[in-house]
């Protein structure tokens, strides 16, 4: 049984993915089950905060950690599970700075957390043994908004 | 879109994966990160400050307690820093000159500390003055005997005076009582004292007695309990007060740390090999740590009866100890007010040493030690000093790596290492002039004097009786000392000059291979195993050129080998190798006259060569150049005349009949020794590497002497 269902990007573009695997973001389930009461084959889902070029590489990820266990929850507090950071990864975290800060914030919108884990781990990596010169230079772009730097 | 874009929530879970240092950097990049990661210091910092040495808050120690001020948890991880690399500002109160051992007693408001006999309680200031020196009140008056141990829990304040006087504070009264008395020649000292709810334990020179406080007629006093003869010098109570461990100033035994337990009133020996314990402390309620006269600072088990220690480096006694109630324990020690920091996770290891500033060159013991998260308050004879660690700006003390003082590297500071260091460049300079001279010039058969000056005198002998019987000789001479302008015909040629000296050469060689500035490493290597070896050279005529005088020498096999190891000596195939025949004719000057078997015609077929003398303005090198046309034209018989004399054989030849040959019918047999003949020390003659090696030398020369200004 093919549980089709259409996710919109901000810009108005449409994707056609399984349930199954855009159902990893906790936000989509939600709506699936919550407000579709599960019959939800072929709905439309609006996600006006994530463009096309992220949700692409985050339905690529999704895809690729659809059969990744489902993280245990107890008693409200996630069990913060290590996550294996993949060769795969790493290898799809190859990508510039905006594109990376648009996965954690998509993440963070869907609700993935292995996506979170992973992007924040890079972002964390990044600045690592980086002075506060370096950090400033390389992860932030924007100079302007440095000028009360104290 | 940039990491400054994303929100709150995001950051501090991103935020939350950096460590230490990265989050120290993030809070200096912009003011949004400062902001937020000083509002959620808790959360970023509160599980890296868990463990850290001395200021760490896991189990809430008891130094915790003590901290006046309210800190962050990155101002904790801060200040662990600067414990450990000795950043810390300094600060002398109460200077006295009256020299006594003065104890003291830390609090979160308060600072009790002794004066003589009195017991002065200051309050702690959270300014920079750090305390007030006014004291809030005291107890007892100066002249009173001297406070030498004394305990505060609750509101009472215990302690004992080197008079045998102990003294109850308690409700702002104070009882004092006198509880110790003069034991023949042992005086009544209170070594120390404490106690827990009702009981009180002192213990002086002579004996160890358990008291209980009771009240008569709203009087505090004490009810003697136990007495037994043991003489302690420390002694603590354990936190729940059925156990007190106290330490032995002297036991030859080695079993000074003693177990009492109050309920049986038994006395048991701990497992612990010291023979005079100075100070001792629970660490927990099955722990000790006890401060030895054997500079070890020990912790011992007293359920499993071991201990673990850690050295002193620089092996002085330990005078006082304080502990954090985590894993830091602090050491007073004998000598300089020093304190040292251990690491109870650090095996045998210590962390930092801290020197208080000498003031009049007055060292002291550390005779009482309290810290708190920032501050560490040495009592010493003459001061009370305080380090203040919350000093960020202060310049790190460090002593745990000798190799990393300061700004300034620490052989600069001492001058013994000046003179090292002078000395140093001293033997650099020489071994690269060593290094310079063996460049070797040239290798060859040496002379000694004797034989060289009899080789000069037979020599000149023999062009004496050719100028003077010979006529192609004398018009010969006679023409080239004309042209040269030289008065004397037979003084035309003068001896060659050493390239290196200017001197003239003071010995006769055989010239074997001319390195000159070139690299004749190769050939040192061949014939390194000849050198210094003594040969016989056969020297068979005599030769002379409008430009050179020198002899010709008929080389053995041997010699050959060694001569023709370069290339351009090997003149023909035809080799002639003369046997070393003995010969016993008489040594005169260290030469032998031997018969020639042949005296008509003698080509060596070599140019071995013994330079005499040279025309004016001739180098010595040319010798031997002469002597490889003489040897083309000996096979090419290009003869001008042959004259016989008694001596030998004379040969004319050349285009202008300018060049002779005289073979001897007596060869000179000599001793020559084969050496290597180095460039020394002349500047001009120093090959270049040499040259860049001496510039580099005295830069280095240069650029120290900068460094020591």
């Amino acid at each position: 049984m093919s549980n089709m269902i259409y996710l919109q990007s901000s810009d108005g573009d449409i994707f056609e993915t399984d349930a199954q695997i855009a159902k990893c973001s906790g936000t989509i389930r939600f709506m699936l089950e919550d407000c579709y009461m599960g019959e939800y084959e072929g709905v439309l889902i609006p996600l006006p905060n994530v463009n096309s070029a992220i949700l692409r590489k985050v339905l690529k990820w999704a895809d690729h950690h659809k059969d990744d266990p489902v993280p245990i929850e107890d008693d409200g507090h996630s069990v913060k599970q290590v996550s294996v950071f993949s060769s795969w990864d790493a290898e799809f975290l190859e990508v510039d700075q905006g594109t990376l800060f648009g996965l954690v914030q998509a993440a963070n919108y869907l609700d993935i957390q292995g996506l979170l884990d992973v992007t924040c781990k890079t972002v964390a990596n990044k600045i690592s043994g980086k002075t506060a010169d370096d950090i400033r230079n390389t992860l932030t772009t924007n100079q302007n908004k440095f000028q009360d730097f104290i | 879109m940039n990491l400054t874009d994303l929100n709150e929530h995001l950051l501090l879970i991103i935020f939350d994966l950096c460590s230490v240092d990265d989050l120290q950097n993030l809070h200096l990049t912009c003011r949004k990160f400062h902001d937020l990661i000083v509002r959620f210091d808790r959360l970023l910092f509160r599980k890296h400050s868990y463990d850290l040495l001395l200021t760490g808050h896991r189990n809430n120690g008891k130094i915790q307690k003590n901290t006046l001020h309210d800190l962050t948890y990155l101002k904790r991880v801060k200040l662990s820093y600067n414990w450990r690399h000795g950043k810390y500002d300094e600060k002398v109160l109460f200077k006295h000159r009256m020299v006594y051992q003065p104890q003291l007693l830390l609090e979160k408001d308060l600072l009790y500390l002794t004066h003589g006999g009195e017991l002065r309680i200051h309050r702690r200031l959270k300014s920079k003055n750090m305390l007030s020196e006014r004291a809030l009140t005291s107890i007892g008056t100066t002249r009173a005997g001297d406070i030498t141990s004394f305990v505060k829990h609750g509101n009472v304040i215990f302690g004992g005076r080197d008079t045998g006087y102990a003294f109850i504070y308690e409700d702002d009264e104070c009882y004092e009582e006198k509880i110790s008395d003069h034991v023949g020649q042992r005086r009544a000292y209170i070594n120390a004292v404490d106690f827990h709810s009702q009981t009180f334990v002192t213990t002086s020179m002579t004996s160890f007695k358990v008291w209980r406080k009771i009240y008569e007629l709203d009087m505090v006093s004490l009810e003697l309990m136990t007495e037994t003869d043991s003489a302690f010098k420390c002694l603590k109570l354990s936190p729940s007060g059925d156990e007190c461990i106290a330490g032995i100033y002297s036991d030859r035994r080695k079993e000074a740390l003693r177990l009492y337990d109050m309920e049986t009133n038994t006395e048991r020996i701990l497992n612990s090999q010291t023979g005079s314990v100075y100070s001792v402390l629970w660490k927990d309620s099955k722990t000790v740590l006890s401060a030895n006269y054997d500079s070890t600072l020990r912790m011992f088990d007293i359920r499993s009866n071991d201990e673990q220690i850690w050295m002193d480096p620089f092996d002085s006694s330990i005078f006082s100890l304080d502990y954090d109630g985590l894993y830091g324990a602090l050491c007073g020690m004998r000598y300089h007010c020093r304190v040292t920091l251990f690491d109870l996770r650090m095996p045998k290891k210590y962390v930092q040493v801290y020197f208080p500033s000498l003031h009049n060159f007055r060292g002291s013991p550390a005779y009482s030690i309290a810290c708190d998260l920032s501050q560490l308050f040495i009592a010493t004879d003459h001061s009370l000093r305080i380090l203040n660690f919350n000093a960020d700006w202060a310049r790190e003390k460090s002593y745990c790596n000798w190799f990393n003082f300061g700004d300034t590297p620490i052989w600069v500071s001492n001058t013994n290492m000046r003179t090292l260091n002078i000395a140093g460049i001293f033997l650099i300079l020489f071994c690269s002039t060593v290094w310079c001279q063996k460049t070797p010039m040239f290798y060859g058969w040496f002379f000694d004097e004797v034989t060289a000056n009899g080789l000069k005198e037979v020599t000149e002998s023999y062009l004496t009786s050719l100028y003077g019987n010979v006529q192609e000789v004398q018009v010969f001479l006679k023409n080239v000392s004309s042209i040269a302008n030289i008065e004397q015909p037979l003084k035309y040629y003068t001896k060659p000059v050493d390239p290196n000296t200017g001197n003239y050469d003071r010995f006769f060689h055989i010239t074997a291979f001319y390195c000159g500035t070139e690299d004749c490493s190769e050939y040192s290597r061949k014939i390194a195993p000849y050198l210094q070896q003594i040969f016989t050279s056969h020297l068979v005529g005599v030769f002379f050129t409008p430009r050179t005088y020198g002899i010709r020498v008929n080389l053995t096999s041997l010699q050959r080998e060694i001569f023709n190891m370069n290339n351009s000596n090997v003149v023909d195939s035809k080799t002639f190798n003369l046997l070393d025949e003995p010969c016993d004719a008489d040594v005169i000057n260290g030469i032998q006259f031997c018969p020639q078997n042949d005296t008509n015609l003698h080509p060596t077929n070599t140019r071995a060569h013994i330079t005499l003398g040279c025309a004016p303005n001739v180098s010595a090198v040319t010798t031997g150049l002469d002597l490889i046309e003489i040897l083309e034209m000996e096979t090419n018989q290009k003869f001008c005349a042959r004259i016989q004399t008694d001596q030998g054989n004379l040969i004319q030849m050349g285009e202008n009949c300018d060049n002779f040959v005289y073979y001897l019918k007596k060869q000179m047999v000599t001793n020559s020794t084969f050496q290597v003949y180095y460039n020394n020390g002349a500047l001009i003659e120093v090959s270049l590497p040499c040259r860049a090696q001496y510039v580099t030398v005295f830069l280095l020369v240069f650029f120290l002497s900068k460094v020591f200004s």
